[in-house]
């Protein structure tokens, strides 16, 4: 599963991306960044969320035409719906557009993966 | 024996679905079914429909029924309630800390619709509930679990954007389970069920006429790491319906099964009692079987059994009959296909 969102983001300061569990899974993240023209560098380090605790990552500051890019690694009870909330701030506050929902099912051995990418104006 | 009491005979292993009232042969299954209310119907549908939100659900349960209130045959739904609640979150913390949100966490509600047996322009309508009270066995309730599961998905995360660890994924995600659940197998675990139904008479909503309902407990506990007892009551009625009369019965079952790497042994009882039996008639029925396996090679288990039923543990693959004993030979352990069918994540005991 895969999804794309676009963000306006204040290019001089960090940006702060969430994962926020919201159903009993373990959900471990990898995120990679890419300024304007160039390859995707992976963030370190990984994280996981097995404790049902938020999961957030410091990027940046980056500059508008910037993409965050996140994999979002599911473990649980199979053919169980998950449901994991991700969040883009900066200062302390959640910016325009900066909240989703990714959801989906296990498969049959109870492991899911999904994807996203942020574009950043 | 008749009245209250009734004969402890032999129980078939049976996977299917529990029959209602006057069953000649008592069919224990030893595990809530996953959909009530398709059990509760005698179905198996092929295709259930999960529906993700409740604007889905309602979607699809309105385009089950036409303008003029007729519903159709052949629907099958099943739900996580939780789902359906606005801002609903129950994260790992929030389901090992609080019983209610695992209770509701893991709750599923069924909705089927079946041709009316014997009144092909009538249509049965059954909903179901099942809920899991305990479950020792379940893996993400451990801290230890869900930490290693969380060091070993890190390994499977991709180089760059865009690949897929699926395959990753499922081999580790599978291989701690697989661990957890070698120790874990006959962890305690207590379950039920129930569900309920009506007829609508010429698939018309407006026309209804009680079906009935049934009611399902099970659990089990383990001994030591080696075996497992379970056990099984289902409660059936049925209202009087075209001329048969109210029937109300009570099916159990225990079983107990034991055993070590090289060999196993079993003992299964099972009984149906009728309630308001007719005069002259067998309130109560069932059945025991036992019997025993052992390793006598590479891939070759030998078993044999006794009782009134010898067809128990899942079927050996051969039988043949020896000096008047019955005797199965099978590849794998008929216990072990029973331990993996106890890894029951989804559909619990």
């Amino acid at each position: 599963m895969s999804s794309t969102h676009s963000v306006k983001v204040d290019p001089s300061l960090p940006i702060d991306v969430s994962i926020v569990p919201h159903s009993p899974h373990v959900v471990v993240t990898r995120f990679w960044v890419r300024k304007p023209g160039g390859d995707w560098t992976k963030v370190d380090p990984d994280g996981d969320c097995q404790d049902g605790q938020p999961d957030t990552r410091h990027v940046g500051p980056l500059a508008p035409g910037s993409s965050v890019s996140y994999w979002l690694g599911i473990g649980g009870k199979p053919g169980s719906t998950y449901l994991v909330g991700v969040t883009v701030g900066q200062n302390g506050a959640l910016l325009s557009g900066g909240t989703w929902l990714e959801r989906g099912d296990t498969d049959d051995k109870g492991a899911a993966e999904c994807e996203g990418q942020i574009n950043l104006s | 024996m008749r009245g209250s009491l009734t004969r402890i005979a032999v129980l078939a292993l049976c996977l299917g679905a529990v029959a209602p009232a006057r069953q000649a042969a008592a069919q224990v299954n030893f595990a809530i079914p996953e959909s009530p209310a398709f059990t509760f119907l005698g179905l198996n549908p092929s295709v259930v429909s999960h529906p993700g939100t409740a604007r889905d659900f309602m979607v699809s349960v309105t385009n089950g029924v036409d303008a003029n209130g007729r519903v159709q045959q052949g629907l099958a739904f099943e739900i996580s309630p939780w789902l359906y609640i606005p801002g609903a979150s129950i994260n790992l913390e929030a389901y090992r800390e609080s019983f209610w949100k695992r209770l509701l966490a893991n709750a599923q509600l069924s909705l089927g619709t079946a041709r009316a047996a014997g009144d092909t322009g009538s249509t049965d309508v059954a909903f179901g509930l099942r809920l899991t009270i305990l479950d020792e066995s379940d893996p993400m309730k451990d801290w230890d679990f869900t930490a290693a599961l969380a060091t070993a998905m890190k390994g499977c995360a991709p180089k760059s954007p865009g690949e897929s660890s699926l395959p990753c994924l499922d081999q580790v995600v599978s291989a701690e389970s697989d661990k957890w659940f070698k120790q874990h197998w006959n962890d305690r675990r207590l379950s039920v069920g129930a569900a309920a139904g009506f007829r609508a008479v010429q698939s018309a909503l407006q026309d209804r006429r009680w079906l009935g309902w049934s009611g399902w407990l099970s659990g089990g506990v383990g001994l030591g790491q080696w075996g497992q007892v379970l056990a099984q009551l289902q409660f059936d009625q049925r209202d009087s319906l075209q001329g048969a009369a109210e029937t109300k019965s009570l099916t159990y079952g225990a079983r107990v099964v034991a055993g070590s790497g090289g060999s196993n042994a079993f003992l299964e009882l099972a009984g149906v009692h009728e309630f308001d039996a007719p005069a002259g008639s067998d309130a109560g029925s069932g059945r025991w079987s036992g019997g025993m396996e052992f390793r006598a090679g590479e891939n070759l288990w030998i078993s044999t059994g006794f009782g009134s039923r010898f067809s128990t543990l899942k079927q050996a693959e051969h039988v043949m009959l020896l000096a008047g004993i019955r005797w199965g030979f099978s590849k794998q352990a008929r216990m072990d296909a029973l331990r993996t069918e106890a890894q029951g994540w989804k559909s619990g005991t």
